[in-house]
């Protein structure tokens, strides 16, 4: 019974945001063995609904989670939603699916479901994103240097995300489109509507050319208290932030430290310190942010952070031992991919000669030497002093 | 008296070759005296009284007349003393004192002793390999016939003149010697070389325990380089801080190569012969050689002194591998006269700048460290050389010997684990199956050049022309190594040094055409400045 993936997360995130459904709920089910996914919700509907009765005795209580056995019944409802969403060329992505971002499994509090419209494959991007956050009214030199920034990060092939807002955000994401770059932006509406009304067009051409996502149910309209938990998810899709501009009590002061409970670098530019605009980037440098005083700043932190993300994938994707196995038993049968996964698993944490390599892989190797060459040419992989490793510097333009 | 007139083929060592000879001898009346002629030199003209002596103590009379001894060619200098048993016999001859056998043309040689002893000379298969006539009966010192056995030459051995002039007083004269020869010879304990089974010991009676190959675990990209330095017979350097294993790795190296043709081995015996270095394991060697260079070692010992006729290092490494261990230690000098030896294929002799064609593909085979204090490699942290002083010393050999190389490997000392796997080392006796690999991979090398038309050689060897037709590289494979070539600043040389590389990858691993791993494979050997 395959319902609609769209209805199911629609009718996932409703409930969620009326409190039926949490975390410790969803483990508690997957625990029991009812539910292995969150879309579950959808199919086993029934299942929950008995479990629920049977666990839940106290009556105040039932009725708080009343509308959550109540798909089955409000299906047509959901159905009719999902449609009328996918006309506008809206999806959705779960916690389930292979496309959701990695960044967001290693940390707590992130939404199981986002609505998008765009690149889906943005969300989980190979080259590094950062985001870049700022005042609405930011000062000339702000503008400024969000647009030498940005354009420069762009040309190397980063991913630029922001909040669609005025400021400093509308200027990131149209140079970040002008120069033909990667561009995400993160509502705190529905995915279908545009706040501020301004940015319309822009909004349309990161439809086209990049990518819109929302925690907001389709139709949801922005509300000011949103906007602070917007920025959390802004600090976890990307690998650096960067503040270009913050006043003293502002907004995007969140964002830093959101930021900085996720364990993401915070770049902050520097100012005059009789400019009062600023003022929230020096205390924000005083606190032991990062000073920003050239693109290369950034992209160098880059290339680290997002090489290490990179090869935690490889890794967990990697079904190590199977492929050593069928090296020794089959070796025609081993795909050069996986071996070529091999190789740079091994090399992640530091730097080898081919000798060490063939001892770790267990590659021979007379294999193992025509796929460190290409590796080399291909710029995956730098030697020094006979030392392989990871290529550090992965934007093109170091 | 009547004049009376003998003459007995011989022959005789002029530096490295040897010369037919012809010793005639004429005896007249009139005051006794013996007179030599020939250009002969002190060690010649000293022959006159040992024979006097042997002659008489063999029971037989010195004619008291005028002898007059030529030695022909006579407008070439004469030296040795190997003209002592031809005149002997020969003198005895032209007095009637014994009959030579009819129907053969007598050839023989050697020195003798003052009681008429046949003493050993240096050098017989050279000596009988210029005899143009066959029909021959050679008679030559016992101690040499296994030589002579080796170049698969009939001669008979003899121990003292004695001997020779009974069997020919049996002989007597004779018609229709053929099958009654060996008879009478051997009823005179003179034996023929045919009796003289000389095996030649494999290759594999001499593995032993420690040089296997298997020994290398732990440093795969060595085991690999000399695999393919032994395939392709390219010149291989090694460098890696001290006790590393280079010199191992390059024993090991030499144990890898397959045995010595026919014709390889007698040529080598030939040149150890003239220079009186052979010894009875040479005999039955089939090795490869193996010359490790000493490092006190000066120009002469290297390329050979031709006045005083001794062949040097590099000749005698011909058809094998000469080791230059410390490379950056020689002496520059040293280092560029190696040049035109591997480029040219010629050993200049310095003294008397006579050349001799190295008709033998030669292996150079060099061993450094990384640089002065050898841990550059290992511990770099710790090394205490700048990088001026690191540049200097590799700088040593380039240009030299380092733009001839087609082979680098750098060597790591093996970690703990390593050390412990290596003290209980057990041999795995991968040297057959490795050396049966290389002698195949050679045959197809070979069997390329048959099919092209061009002179036997093997890919470390090719050196002109065009390498991508000689290689059947395919275009596309070409364009890979050129764009190779330009990411990774390789220059020109070292191209066709990798092409040939990869062309012995292919060979080892039996493939027709280059492929692309192979290129791959074979850039990872480049040199690094």
């Amino acid at each position: 019974m395959l319902e609609d993936t769209l209805a199911a997360d629609l009718f996932v995130a409703e409930m969620i945001f009326k409190r039926c459904l949490n975390r410790p709920l969803t483990e508690k089910l997957k625990s029991e063995g009812i539910i292995s996914g969150i879309r579950d919700m959808v199919y086993h509907n029934d299942l929950i609904k008995n479990y629920l009765s049977s666990v839940i005795t106290d009556q105040s209580q039932k009725n708080r989670f009343a509308p959550l056995c109540e798909y089955n019944s409000r299906k047509d409802h959901y159905n009719r939603q999902a449609d009328e969403f996918r006309k506008k060329g809206i999806f959705s992505v779960s916690v389930d699916d292979q496309y959701y971002p990695e960044s967001f499994r290693s940390l707590s509090g992130m939404p199981q479901v986002l609505f998008c419209k765009g690149n889906v494959r943005q969300l989980n991007t190979k080259s590094g994103s950062v985001a870049v956050v700022g005042s609405r009214e930011p000062s000339q030199y702000g503008m400024h240097s969000t647009e030498i920034l940005t354009e420069s990060w762009t040309n190397a092939g980063v991913q630029i995300i922001s909040g669609l807002a005025r400021g400093v955000d509308t200027i990131a994401h149209r140079v970040s489109l002008i120069n033909h770059g990667k561009t995400i932006a993160v509502m705190a509406c529905g995915p279908d509507l545009v706040y501020p009304q301004e940015n319309k067009s822009l909004y349309e051409q990161i439809c086209e050319e990049g990518l819109v996502i929302s925690e907001m149910l389709p139709g949801q309209k922005a509300i000011r208290q949103y906007f602070p938990a917007r920025n959390r998810i802004m600090s976890a899709l990307s690998d650096i932030v960067v503040v270009i501009q913050a006043g003293e009590f502002s907004g995007t002061l969140h964002t830093a430290s959101f930021a900085a409970a996720q364990g993401r670098d915070v770049f902050v530019l520097p100012s005059q310190i009789l400019d009062t605009g600023f003022k929230g980037n020096l205390s924000l440098l005083r606190d032991g942010a990062e000073i920003l005083v050239e693109p290369s700043d950034v992209l160098a932190r880059l290339s680290g952070v997002a090489v290490a993300r990179e090869y935690d994938e490889i890794r967990r994707r990697l079904k190590k031992d199977k492929i050593l196995n069928m090296l020794e038993k089959t070796p025609e049968k081993v795909k050069h991919e996986d071996l070529v996964d091999l190789v740079k698993d091994g090399i992640i944490e530091t730097s080898l000669t081919s000798d060490e390599l063939t001892q770790i892989t267990h590659i021979p190797f007379h294999i193992l030497a025509p796929i460190l060459s290409e590796l080399l040419l291909s710029g995956e992989i730098t030697e020094y002093q006979n030392r392989f490793s990871l290529t550090t510097a992965r934007c093109s333009s170091i | 008296m009547n004049q009376r007139y003998a003459c007995v083929s011989t022959s005789y060592l002029n530096r490295f070759d040897a010369v037919e000879a012809k010793v005639e001898i004429s005896v007249v009346n009139g005051i006794p005296t013996i007179e030599m002629v020939g250009l002969c030199d002190s060690s010649v003209r000293e022959s006159k009284q040992r024979v006097k002596s042997a002659i008489k103590q063999s029971g037989f009379s010195f004619p008291s007349a005028r002898v007059t001894i030529s030695i022909s060619p006579s407008y070439e200098k004469k030296s040795g003393s190997s003209f002592d048993l031809p005149i002997a016999l020969c003198l005895l001859a032209a007095t009637n004192q014994i009959i030579l056998p009819k129907g053969y043309r007598l050839f023989c040689l050697g020195e003798l002793s003052l009681t008429g002893d046949i003493r050993p000379t240096p050098g017989m298969l050279a000596r009988l390999n210029v005899v143009q006539d066959k029909s021959i009966l050679a008679i030559v010192p016992e101690d040499t016939v296994k030589e002579a056995a080796i170049g698969g030459y009939q001669v008979f051995g003899a121990r003292n003149l004695r001997q020779i002039c009974r069997a020919f007083r049996r002989i007597g004269a004779e018609e229709k010697l053929e099958d009654r020869l060996s008879e009478i010879m051997e009823s005179e304990s003179i034996y023929s070389s045919s009796n003289s089974h000389i095996s030649c010991v494999g290759t594999e009676d001499q593995d032993d325990e420690i040089m296997d190959i298997s020994f290398l675990k732990g440093q795969e990209k060595a085991k690999r380089s000399i695999i393919l330095a032994a395939s392709g017979f390219h010149n291989l350097l090694l460098v890696g801080s001290p006790g590393s294993g280079k010199s191992t790795a390059v024993k090991i190296l030499s144990k890898l190569m397959p045995p010595m043709n026919n014709d390889e081995r007698l040529q080598f015996l030939q040149i150890k012969g003239c220079a009186g270095l052979l010894s009875q394991q040479d005999l039955s060697d089939c090795q490869r050689p193996f010359i490790e260079v000493p490092q006190s070692c000066g120009m002469r010992q290297l390329h050979g002194d031709i006045g005083a006729s001794s062949p040097g290092y590099v000749t005698l490494s011909q058809g094998g591998i000469l080791f230059l261990d410390e490379i950056a230690e020689f002496p520059n000098r040293i280092l560029d006269s190696l040049r035109t030896t591997i480029d040219e294929k010629e050993i200049i002799c310095p003294k008397q700048s006579q050349e001799m064609i190295a008709q033998r593909p030669i292996l150079i085979a060099g061993a450094m460290n990384p640089c002065r204090c050898g841990k550059y490699l290992d511990e770099p942290e710790n090394c205490s050389c700048n990088i001026v002083g690191r540049h200097q010393y590799m700088n040593r050999i380039s240009g030299a010997i380092y733009d001839r190389m087609d082979i680098f490997c750098e060597m790591y000392r093996v970690h703990y684990d390593g050390l412990r796997k290596s003290l209980s080392y057990t041999s795995d006796r991968e040297n057959q199956l490795q050396r049966d690999r290389v002698s195949e991979c050679w045959d197809r090398q070979y069997q390329r050049c048959r099919e092209e038309n061009r002179p036997l050689m093997l890919n470390g060897q090719a050196g002109k022309g065009n390498l991508s037709e000689l290689f059947r590289v395919p275009q596309n494979e070409l364009d890979y190594l050129a764009d190779a070539a330009d990411k990774l600043k390789i220059s020109a040389r070292g191209v066709g040094r990798i092409l040939r590389v990869a062309r012995t990858i292919s060979d080892y691993e039996g493939f027709k055409d280059v492929r692309r791993r192979d290129i791959s494979e074979a850039l990872l050997y480049r040199e690094k400045k």
